[in-house]
């Protein structure tokens, strides 16, 4: 991946599982009931003696080296050079499904018309400087869209204020709290 | 500190502020029976069983107090009765508490002292009052946050139930009685909203033959559903307006169809913010349908009474009439206009409510001990206890040992996580997220009765029985079942089936039928968390 490519990042420990970003994205992208584009999943675990839910909302990922482009027969799934969003195209896509087995986040979606169909970052808003339906509807402010510098910008100024409250608490004891990072 | 209240579904929007002072450093303490999202983020979260809060929150005044950090000078100035408080309290010791609620005594006094100690705020919610002993638990937290002078402060606050902009800033009386129409003279009667099964069958003089439903289901939102049915179908006649088929227009004489929001009118006061809002039709009214106001503005003039409903007049112009009269047309036509949030006046929604402290009472002070309580329950049965005290609810294992022993668990219901309550639920956009109807069973409860993740069971009581998905979670604790509010009757999955009619609040209504109410101070509502239930993998016999 370089630079200048486009991704979300979604901060876990503001997520509440809403479903909020799968309701936005299938109203945007008109994907009916069956095929989700981007799903919340949720785990329940045991953290410190106490039980805590989790959620992850997860969509394509855009990886800099897609497993689906390299497995696809019919190359028709490509990678843009200009923002990093992976695509593919109907009309080349055969339903074989070998995108779904190479994906380890189980991005690809297979519809009623047996072709894969994903996540495309809404290029149609993206692409005239828009940001994804998801990231722009998620009430509890967990997503953000932006090129891979932006984002690590945004990581480490989080990471900066989290640690400054936690500066703040270990100041008191009674007030320490365990941080959550991304 | 926030209690009952599980905001992640219901007040989303508050969610970005709450992460903000999380990520800065704060101590979030969440108090509730289900562990919700919010919960699960909280540095510190108190279980207790459904329906205790009030005997920890005594145990915690009373542990503030014996430390020494209870606010002396807020209570000697801003407070009434704090003799009369701890007369109570003092008997509530952590042991025993913790006895009572199942929570840990170190950690009710570890959220004591972190409460008490710093500048805390306490946002609570509905959760811990849906119990026939629902008032008591809320003025024990109101006395907690008082004994702790975290009341009125910028940050420190006590939080119920943001009403503070409907009371002035609405006009409801301008709409009950339109210009021109004679005034409360008017003989009338009302009916309470807790009860409406049983005062439409009580109802005698005169009897009602006729309800128009509108904006609300009233078979799937209310508990006792059989009833609720039974008392619907015996009606001369029964209107529904609404936008779906619902469980209500199954049994209506007639459906009208209404508008949705995008078709018609409307005002959004405060609801945790303090923003006005008016929402402008985006498309005009689809087939027959009509928006609501025309509909009752007509049948108005057909009645006879056209002076009362001029023609001419648009929902934008009721909006006028229900709004303050110092709500200038300026205003209006600024948030008509604009993006930007229209903020409601101060007077009517303060920035920090009670920081003259200046309290709405007899006394006019922050009532530990309530001499208005004293004096409604004078004038009305139920419970005025005066002073906050722990008594089990109607329906809880301790109360009715003889029940419990049949129906060995507790269902408690959450607010529906992607509906508006009973809305919605047919939609297949949402079906698909939520799942068919389900019941939250914890891991213990469900191996001691054979039951697998994702087995249908059967839930029932006495009052019915409901056929529902088993999830298996630690999200609650053994002893207690989750299902959903507002999940249709005719899916066969409604929590309410189950469910008695109760009501959580100091008054007694009987059935209803009453000539004069209060809405804050008699305080009602359902206490639809009092209910005990067995579980079954279905086909299994006992």
């Amino acid at each position: 991946m370089h630079n200048h490519h486009k991704a979300i990042f979604v901060d876990t420990f503001r997520c509440v599982g809403c479903h909020a970003c799968e309701t936005a994205c299938k109203a945007e992208n008109g994907v009916p009931p069956g095929p989700k584009w981007i799903q919340v999943m949720e785990v329940e675990s045991k953290v410190a003696g106490e039980w805590k839910i989790h959620w992850k909302p997860m969509a394509c990922m855009h990886c800099g080296s897609p497993a689906c482009m390299k497995v696809c027969p019919t190359k028709a799934i490509s990678k843009r050079e200009e923002d990093g969003i992976v695509l593919v195209n109907k009309d080349l896509c055969i339903g074989c499904v070998e995108c779904f087995r190479a994906c380890p986040f189980g991005a690809p979606q297979i519809g009623e018309d047996l072709r894969m169909q994903k996540c495309t970052l809404c290029i149609h808003r993206t692409s005239t400087g828009g940001i994804p339906a998801c990231v722009q509807n998620c009430p509890s402010e967990a997503m953000y869209y932006g090129t891979l510098q932006e984002l690590s910008k945004l990581i480490r100024k989080k990471y900066t204020v989290r640690s400054m409250g936690r500066i703040a608490a270990v100041v008191n004891p009674t007030l320490r709290r365990d941080f959550f990072m991304p | 500190m926030i209690v009952g209240h599980n905001s992640s579904f219901t007040n989303v929007h508050s969610l970005p502020f709450l992460w903000d002072a999380l990520e800065r450093g704060a101590y979030l303490i969440v108090i509730d029976s289900y562990l919700t999202p919010i919960a699960t983020k909280a540095d510190l979260f108190l279980q207790p069983r459904p329906g205790t809060d009030a005997a920890m929150v005594l145990a915690m005044i009373n542990h503030i107090v014996k430390k020494d950090l209870h606010d002396k000078e807020f209570i000697a100035n801003y407070t009434y009765g704090f003799d009369e408080l701890m007369k109570g309290a003092s008997k509530w010791t952590l042991e025993k508490a913790a006895k009572v609620t199942g929570v840990e005594p170190e950690k009710i006094a570890k959220a004591a002292e972190i409460y008490a100690t710093y500048h805390s705020h306490m946002e609570t919610g509905w959760g811990h009052q849906r119990y026939t002993n629902g008032h008591q638990t809320q003025r024990a937290y109101s006395c907690l946050a008082a004994i702790c002078g975290h009341v009125g402060k910028e940050g420190a606050s006590c939080n119920y139930f943001e009403l503070l902009a409907y009371k002035g800033l609405l006009n409801f009386d301008r709409v009950m009685y339109p210009r021109g129409a004679p005034h409360k003279t008017l003989k009338r009667r009302l009916i309470n909203i807790s009860t409406f099964g049983p005062a439409l069958r009580e109802a005698k003089n005169p009897p009602l033959k006729a309800v128009i439903s509108w904006r609300g289901g009233l078979i799937s939102q209310h508990p006792n559903v059989h009833q609720m049915t039974e008392v619907l179908k015996k009606l001369e006649l029964f209107v529904s307006m609404e936008i779906f088929m619902t469980d209500d227009t199954d049994w209506a004489d007639l459906v009208l169809p209404a508008s949705d929001t995008f078709e018609q009118w409307g005002v959004h006061p405060s609801y945790w913010h303090p923003y006005l809002q008016i929402q402008m039709p985006v498309i005009k009214p689809l087939y027959e349908s009509k928006p609501d106001i025309d509909f009752w503005c007509e049948l108005g003039r057909r009645m006879g009474y056209e002076k009362f409903f001029p023609e001419e007049y648009t929902g934008l112009d009721w909006i006028r009439e229900f709004l303050a009269d110092d709500i200038s047309d300026s205003t209006i036509k600024n948030a008509l206009a604009s993006n930007d949030p229209i903020r409601v006046p101060e007077k009517y929604a303060p920035r920090i409510p009670w920081s003259d402290r200046v309290f709405d009472t007899p006394t006019g002070k922050v009532e530990l001990y309530s001499t208005g309580m004293v004096e409604k329950g004078k004038k009305y049965a139920g419970d005025w206890h005066p002073v906050p005290h722990f008594e089990e609810t109607a329906e809880s294992p301790v109360s009715r040992p003889d029940l419990y022993k049949k129906y060995p668990l507790m269902l408690i219901s959450q607010h529906a996580p992607y509906r508006t309550h009973s809305q919605w639920f047919n939609i297949e956009e949402i079906q698909e997220i939520e799942g068919p109807p389900s019941i939250f069973i914890n891991e213990k409860d469900a191996a001691d009765r054979g039951i697998e993740n994702g087995d249908r069971v059967k839930v029932f009581n006495d009052r019915g029985e409901i056929s529902v998905i088993a999830k298996i979670t630690n999200r609650i604790k053994a002893g207690v079942c989750e299902v959903n509010s507002g999940i249709w009757v005719k899916s066969n999955g409604s929590a309410n089936v189950l469910l008695e009619q109760l009501i959580g609040g100091p008054r007694d209504v009987g059935a209803g039928i009453m000539e004069e109410y209060d809405f804050e101070r008699d305080g009602h509502t359902i206490a639809y968390f009092n209910c005990l239930v067995q579980i079954r993998e279905e086909g299994v016999h006992a």
